[in-house]
């Protein structure tokens, strides 16, 4: 058990620190496994959970497609009209928007839609732009929270532990729209003074327009119709006994039928980088598994929380958007799924529960939401702690709007402790009192 | 194929021109090439029409190819095989601003395009050497001209490479001019990119339009799909404002795309059309640049000549 778990860690410590990129490392981490037997190639292989790998594939193409049409410019520009060039309430909008776009798209998708135009407004508007960049970050790993397909980890545990998108809705959306008033409120607040603007430049977005964004209407008006079956076919999911992977990337290749895209194109612009990532951390964790590691953590959690499940549900939810927030949230989820899922019985069989469904409502959800409250909130706590955090810094340095890793936490931080608050105070509410 | 196949005797070696213009010039040679035997091989063929497409050529842009040598020439539909004829004078003529004595005047047939291009080649490879260049001024009669060409074996089945295709180097700056000087330089005379030179003649960089604009453009300029949405604003002041101090080794590209003298014209054609470079710059064995190739170069030897 010792030497797998060896690997895992040098491989765990090269994709932390990215000395090596995250997915070469994570590819020879499950050549490594295979390699010296420590799992059966076959069960390996059963372990990369399609479901997750189409969801994203899809979802990747959905975007390609949607962003050459221009209406994420168009989207950000008629928001800003819609404030009429009032920075504060721009500010505010924009952090809306972005936490519904990550809602249904991928957080770093996300940013790097958003990034672009925000700085093009911000100049317009001679409003400093690296508040409102560290922002649009937080929202986006806040409103990935509220949906299955947000946020990888969700994606991760609902394609695992068969809660389907609509719970996901249910139980996510609405502890993220209290975290997410309560933060626009302290942003507005703390930005009030910075994101003043003057007539002349408030003229500008008086000015400009917003039709002129949209590249290619026809597409676009076609694309929106397919998006739509798509969310349609993920909120009909459980119904329909379909899982969202599958409708995603059916969805996906029904929108580059009808949109007429070369689906060349659409494929290349998926990145597989991310793709493979998913499959070898898949294998590398099936090793783990085929050992027993997450059954013997499990008791050991278990053994700290003096077998109390509240305790255990807490702990879950600190730790992991702790460890979050020091470490890349898609590998710890993956690690994290087999362990919640070992302890259940073990709570099931402690309260004497034996209804299947029972289990799941009372001990099995609790110990979920808590992981992927967590696991998503935790990635703002620094500035490695999400993929968006990283994606956006990037694009700020290169446009001489400097973010450094302390002038994100000095506001990621404090937004995180306050949304874990939130979330705490969420699951003891709904499943403790 | 030996370019002494091209010429007739004594019409071909023509010596001793008082022509002061490049048309008059043109015009006394092809009086000369035109024997009567000439136009009997090509009845079809009218003399003023040959000179005004030799004209036309030159109009386009001149032939003149530095160190006093111009390829004057016309590819004709009437004509039946090619001609070559060389003409030394004693005084330069102008070809453009380029001061011209050696003038290898050529007619090829538009069904035989590669003729020409490969007599060109060969007769500048010639000519580029110092000491047989230098013969060919001090000669004094058209026989020893001839007898000049003959001992060189002329034959022109080698490929086209780099030296026979590329213009001599024109336009250049030095690693510690400003942004400004370059962009300047390259406006007046409307070039696509302009090569960074140190003091050994060695080419250290490259600027090009693209890069000048990419430099001071912020980078989410490329990540937008469109900007048409933006009525009004003008930023670019403030963009390129710091540029124009900068100096040219600090925004260089320094991966500027050399080539050897020998580099064919299949790697040319692929390296401008297919990879899309600007500019090749060619090097001597020393590394020093000695000319310059781009798309318009290539138009005019391979498909405009």
């Amino acid at each position: 058990m010792l030497l797998p778990i060896l690997v895992f860690l040098l491989i765990y410590f090269f994709i932390a620190t990215e000395i090596i990129d995250k997915t070469i490392a994570a590819l020879i981490g499950a050549g490594l496994m295979i390699g010296l037997h420590f799992v059966h190639y076959e069960d390996a292989l059963h372990a990369i959970d399609l479901n997750v790998i189409f969801l994203l594939v899809g979802m990747m193409v959905v975007v390609n497609t949607l962003t050459d049409t221009g209406v994420f410019e168009w989207l950000a520009i008629k928001l800003a009209r819609l404030a009429k060039g009032n920075g504060l309430v721009i500010a505010v909008l924009f952090m809306v928007l972005t936490a519904v776009l990550s809602a249904f798209l991928d957080n770093v998708t996300t940013v790097i839609l958003m990034a672009p135009i925000t700085i093009l407004l911000c100049q317009l508007l001679e409003m400093p732009a690296v508040p409102v960049l560290i922002m649009e970050a937080v929202f986006s790993n806040i409103g990935g929270a509220a949906t299955l397909i947000g946020d990888p980890p969700n994606i991760l545990i609902g394609s695992q532990t068969h809660l389907s998108f609509n719970d996901f809705i249910l139980n996510m959306t609405p502890p993220v729209l209290v975290i997410m008033v309560l933060l626009l409120g302290v942003m507005a607040l703390m930005f009030r003074k910075q994101m003043r603007t003057t007539e002349q430049t408030r003229k500008r977005i008086e000015q400009s327009r917003p039709e002129k964004a949209i590249l290619q209407p026809l597409v676009l008006r076609k694309a929106v119709v397919v998006f739509g079956f798509i969310l349609a076919g993920f909120f009909a999911g459980r119904l329909l006994n379909i899982e969202p992977g599958i409708i995603a990337l059916a969805g996906a290749m029904v929108m580059v039928l009808v949109c007429k895209k070369d689906i060349h194109h659409s494929l290349a612009h998926v990145e597989w980088n991310t793709i493979l990532f998913f499959a070898g951390l898949f294998m590398m964790i099936a090793a783990l598994e085929h050992h027993h590691v997450f059954e013997k953590m499990g008791e050991l959690i278990l053994q700290l929380c003096g077998g109390n499940l509240m305790a255990t549900v807490l702990t879950i939810l600190w730790f992991s958007a702790i460890a979050s927030a020091i470490i890349d949230n898609i590998p710890l989820v993956m690690a994290m799924i087999p362990l919640v899922k070992g302890i259940i019985p073990v709570f099931a069989q402690q309260m004497g529960l034996e209804d299947a469904a029972l289990i799941q409502a009372q001990i099995a959800e609790p110990l979920l939401w808590a992981l992927a409250l967590g696991a998503c909130l935790g990635g703002n706590g620094t500035l490695v702690g999400a993929s968006a955090n990283v994606v956006i810094t990037q694009i700020a340095n290169r446009n001489k709007c400097p973010i450094t890793f302390w002038s994100f936490t000095k506001y990621g931080f404090p937004f995180m402790i306050a949304s874990l608050f939130v979330a705490h105070i969420y699951l003891y509410v709904r499943f403790f009192m | 194929m030996n370019v002494l196949n091209y010429t007739t005797r004594p019409a071909s070696w023509q010596i001793g021109s008082h022509a002061v213009q490049r048309d008059e010039l043109l015009e006394e040679m092809l009086n000369t090439l035109c024997t009567e035997d000439f136009l009997e091989a090509n009845p079809e063929l009218d003399q003023k029409e040959v000179l005004k497409a030799l004209i036309a050529r030159e109009e386009m842009r001149t032939t003149a190819m530095g160190h006093s040598i111009a390829f004057p020439h016309a590819r004709l539909e009437k004509l039946n095989r090619a001609f070559l004829a060389v003409g030394v004078l004693p005084k330069p003529v102008l070809f453009d601003t380029e001061p011209v004595q050696i003038v290898c005047l050529i007619l090829a047939p538009a069904s035989e395009p590669a003729t020409s291009l490969k007599m060109m080649a060969h007769l500048s490879r010639l000519l580029m050497d110092e000491s047989v260049r230098q013969q060919v001024l001090e000669v004094s009669d058209p026989e020893t001209l001839r007898d000049l060409f003959k001992k060189h074996n002329s034959r022109i089945d080698k490929s086209i490479t780099a030296r026979d295709v590329m213009r001599p180097p024109r336009f250049s700056v030095q690693e510690t001019d400003r942004i400004a000087i370059c962009s300047h330089l390259m406006s007046v005379n409307g070039l696509q990119a302009v090569p960074v030179v140190n003091s050994e003649k060695k080419i250290t960089g490259e600027i090009t339009v693209d890069r000048l604009f990419r430099y001071g453009l912020p980078d989410f300029f490329a990540q937008l799909k469109s900007v048409s949405f933006i009525a009004e604003f003008d930023p670019f002041e403030k963009y390129f404002e710091d540029e124009r101090d900068i100096l040219a080794c600090d925004m260089m590209m320094p991966d500027v795309h050399t080539v050897s003298l020998d580099y064919t014209l299949m790697e040319i054609v692929f390296d401008l059309t297919i990879k899309s470079v600007v500019q090749l710059y060619v090097e001597d064995e020393e590394g020093r640049w000695v000319g310059t190739i781009d798309k318009s170069t290539l138009l005019d030897n391979v498909i405009n000549y």
